[in-house]
């Protein structure tokens, strides 16, 4: 690799990484594991950089490197060593406390849902991806998207009510 | 609509503060993880290049210079390879004595790992053999990841079974202890850093650099019918025959494949079942890719890049017509003869090994 590649893949780790980290936190519930993530999706990335064309591919590259490991890695909730905490993080947001609840009800929720439904609404919900960016970073097809989606909404709702505004509505749980 | 659920994901996730990731790391792993790739379509000719220059230069591959520069390349796939007694071949005409007569085998990205037939594991590099470690003679199964110089086997010697990792990039190995109080423990394979271990606790993957323990699968039961793993791919078995997906016993379906035994390409994107007849699938969609064999006895054993397949074939293997070694690509199906006259599998029998990690026989 040339050091102009150096170069270009140092300055977009730098851009990129703190928002890689934020969405594999989401998807594995541990600051650690996140990191590790991370850092190992990342290194694949440079592996990849040369064949990468454009910033563009190598954000899509590295994102489907995070959300295929996470998935592999938490594919079981039953980490002996490495198992993430399920305590939630504090939570620095001024304001009142049912705001706080509400936060620590969601964390609960989105924790115990599959991690490939967690992974599904994270990149549906937070990276705000369309259902074919969503499919290329799962490694999927649109249709189990659409499944994983729904079922990790449904689950979501079960365990934390139908609120209006708390959760997307089922008929905005379209293709776009 | 202001939904809740995309507000708190964010005020979660900006809640936390994260470590700049390594950059210095990232470039010094991403860059060994390109030597190995270079030198996976090499080690076969380099090392043996190595110990033909020590015999005498006689067995000097052609096209290969001797400084080991001349064949360098990412798009070659590695070279086939056999054994016959302690003779590891390399392709057609190249050929070296390992010195342990080897009852099985595998391939890493900077050499090979073998057991003989009183159970010693060694480790081949650089024209010798080392003694490593000990495996279960009788059943002398090896594992490797042909992306790193990582093997691995289960060391039955000692009062209790341990699961070795030896790492050839360095030579040096750890081990840990494995869960025998219900069944026997067996190993799976190494990818991206994991041993992957059935034994009493089920399906577990052992993460080499920090030796955490994740479970696989919730039952032990669901963990003993994984058969490969690639990239966070499972091929699995089931009641209804094989599948491939992100879950073990979950995923596509692969039509006619029923075998407990088989191998996922690199990336995962094909797989080759194990049988008496040739079965290779794309495993995104399921579908048979067809290659261009008339034996009536073919099986897909070892990946050699991610579109090529080495295959050993034979028409009408019981009336002790002779065995060939194939190269065949995916998914256009061409194939190529490497070795024509392996000999009958009866002449085989007892001294013949393929790199699977498996005795044949």
């Amino acid at each position: 690799m040339t050091g102009r590649d150096r170069a270009d893949f140092a300055e977009f780790v730098a851009a990129r990484s703190p928002a890689l980290q934020r969405a594999a936190y989401l998807m594995v519930g541990d600051v650690s594991l996140a990191q590790d993530l991370v850092q190992e999706a990342l290194t694949k990335t440079y592996v990849a950089w040369p064949r990468l064309r454009d910033k563009g591919s190598a954000d899509a590259y590295t994102r489907k490197a995070i959300t295929t490991t996470a998935i592999s890695w938490f594919r079981r909730r039953s980490w002996n060593g490495e198992r993430a905490t399920g305590t939630t993080p504090d939570t620095p947001v001024p304001g009142h406390a049912d705001r706080v609840a509400d936060s620590d009800e969601l964390w609960r929720a989105l924790e115990s849902l599959p991690p490939r439904q967690r992974a599904a609404i994270v990149l549906r919900y937070y990276e705000d991806l369309s259902e074919a960016q969503t499919a290329e970073a799962m490694g999927c097809a649109v249709g189990t998207v659409k499944s994983q989606v729904a079922a990790g909404l449904a689950k979501l709702r079960d365990r934390l009510g139908d609120e209006p505004g708390l959760l997307p509505a089922p008929e905005l749980v379209v293709t776009r | 609509m202001t939904e809740k659920l995309k507000t708190l994901m964010h005020e979660q996730a900006e809640a936390v503060q994260f470590e700049a990731p390594n950059l210095d790391a990232m470039i010094r792993t991403g860059d060994r993880t390109l030597r190995r790739r270079r030198s996976v379509a090499l080690v076969g000719g380099v090392a043996a290049a190595a110990v033909a220059l020590v015999a005498g230069g006689a067995l000097l591959p052609g096209g290969d210079r001797p400084d080991g520069q001349g064949a360098e390349s990412t798009a070659s796939p590695a070279p086939v390879t056999w054994v016959t007694g302690s003779t590891l071949h390399v392709g057609a005409d190249r050929s070296v004595d390992l010195g342990p007569a080897v009852r099985s085998y595998v391939r890493t990205a900077e050499g090979y790992v073998l057991a003989d037939h009183d159970g010693t594991v060694w480790s081949w590099q650089d024209g010798r053999a080392r003694e490593v470690g000990r495996v279960d003679r009788r059943s002398p199964h090896l594992v490797s990841d042909d992306e790193t110089g990582l093997a691995s086997w289960i060391d039955t010697s000692a009062p209790s079974p341990r699961v070795v990792v030896l790492d050839q990039q360095d030579g040096t190995s750890t081990d840990f202890a494995v869960d025998e109080a219900a069944v026997p423990a067996h190993l799976v394979t190494i990818d991206d850093g994991a041993v992957y271990l059935f034994d009493g606790r089920g399906l577990v993957s052992v993460r080499l650099s920090t030796g955490g323990v994740t479970a696989v699968t919730a039952s032990p039961q669901l963990g003993s019918r994984v058969i490969d793993v690639e990239d966070g791919t499972f091929a699995s078995v089931t009641g209804t025959g094989s599948v491939v997906g992100a879950e073990p016993g979950d995923g596509v379906p692969l039509e006619g494949a029923y075998g407990q035994v088989g191998t996922l390409s690199p990336g995962g994107r094909y797989f080759s079942s194990e049988g008496d007849e040739q079965a290779v699938f794309d495993t995104a969609t399921g579908a048979r890719v067809t290659l261009d064999l008339d034996q009536r006895f073919a099986t897909g054993y070892e990946w050699l890049d991610e579109s090529t397949l080495a295959v050993l074939a034979a028409d009408r293997p019981a009336t002790g017509a002779t065995a060939q070694l194939l190269t065949c690509t995916v998914p256009d199906g061409a194939c190529s003869v490497v070795e024509d006259d392996l000999g009958s599998f009866a002449e085989l029998e007892g001294h013949f090994a393929l790199p699977t990690g498996e005795y044949a026989g």
